[in-house]
């Protein structure tokens, strides 16, 4: 079923593309926001990764599953970006893009919200702690439910390499875990 | 017990690739060795975090805009590669033209109809680029590419009526003082 849509999308068909889109878009972005870290940057990431993918769609070999093969695009976008990046100001004051959600109507309650706002936060510092291709890893290992052979073929490693980056990365993490809860315990 | 403490031991333990039996002898030894209990309680801890972690929400409007930015692009990327297309055979078609002219016509009678009849050029130029274009409905690439066809018939024209001038007079030049 997903093939024929893709042969469909490489032929150009619209239709084909905006389904495409519509499957893929929240998983990309939801990769990028691990990455960096930064809705704003995020959303642009998974649009223009978004958009590679479609133009580069004749290249994919149909043989091969379709979701390393984007997720490989969306991988190697956010780490140029994080090559590039300069640290930004946001500057409407409007503070996480969960305060927009909010606003727009979607009411959790808010003891739950806020819970859930301070282990994003702890999360996303905790990833930042890690090099690019680490925070990819474990992107794709804990949030997008990808085996050790399909984050492989997006991260270009062997699956040993996979293995022994991922845990490394896991201990850091922890390691950074236990440093800020001491930290927290002096204050 | 020294594998207990290697990476493998570790990675696959948090894997969850222990057997029965090394489950067993995993938990006697964190029962009795202090550091790794207090790394394993970390990496647990750690690990269900980020388990347990939802996903971001996303930006109002996130969708709908990213539908019309890929639209946009894919409908730009597909009217320029036209666009190429319908230039690189137009100057195939131009190139077949003046060898075929030079075939029947002298250069200097070849280069006098060019300089002569720019409009004619114009007028097989741009007519079908504006027409794809207009089918596209894309506005500003038009505007630019009018802009740029006109610049490219006429300069290499301008430069063409000089060289053909040049090439005529001392031509004349050469046959009168013959």
């Amino acid at each position: 079923m997903e093939q024929n849509w893709i042969q469909s999308a490489q032929r150009g068909e619209e239709q084909a593309v905006t389904w495409l889109v519509e499957t893929y878009q929240r998983p990309v972005y939801y990769l990028c926001f691990r990455m960096l870290g930064d809705a704003d940057e995020a959303e642009d990431a998974a649009q223009e990764a978004l958009i590679k993918a479609i133009s580069h769609l004749s290249t994919f070999d149909l043989a091969r599953p379709f979701r390393p093969w984007l997720f490989s695009i969306a991988a190697n976008e956010c780490v140029d970006r994080l090559r590039r990046q300069r640290p930004t100001v946001s500057l409407d004051g409007m503070g996480e893009d969960g305060a927009w959600e909010w606003k727009a109507g979607h009411s959790p309650d808010p003891q739950i919200y806020v819970e859930q706002q301070e282990r994003q936060s702890q999360v996303q510092a905790l990833l930042t702690t890690l090099p690019p291709t680490d925070r990819l890893l474990v992107t794709l290992f804990y949030w997008e439910e990808l085996s050790y052979d399909e984050i492989a073929q997006v991260a270009g490693l062997t699956v040993s390499a996979v293995k022994s980056r991922l845990f490394r990365a896991r201990r850091l993490m922890a390691q950074q875990w236990v440093k800020s809860a001491k930290e927290e315990a002096y204050v | 017990m020294s594998e207990m403490h290697s990476e493998i031991w570790w990675e696959r333990a948090l894997d969850g690739e222990l057997s029965a039996e090394e489950q067993r002898l995993w938990d006697e030894h964190l029962a009795t060795c202090e550091p790794c209990r207090q790394e394993w309680a970390a990496l647990a801890q750690v690990d269900w975090m980020l388990r347990m972690t939802p996903a971001p929400a996303l930006p109002v409007g996130f969708e709908q805009r990213t539908l019309v930015r890929v639209h946009q692009s894919h409908r730009q990327r597909r009217t320029l590669t036209m666009l190429a297309g319908g230039v690189g055979l137009l100057l195939l078609v131009m190139l077949a033209g003046y060898m075929l002219a030079t075939t029947f016509l002298t250069v200097e009678q070849t280069l006098g109809f060019v300089v002569a009849e720019w409009n004619i050029l114009l007028v097989t130029l741009v007519r079908p680029l504006v027409s794809l274009l207009v089918a596209a409905r894309v506005l500003i690439p038009l505007l630019l590419l009018a802009a740029g066809v006109s610049l490219l018939v006429l300069i290499p024209n301008g430069a063409l009526a000089t060289l053909a001038y040049l090439w005529v007079s001392r031509r004349y030049v050469a046959v009168t003082a013959g």
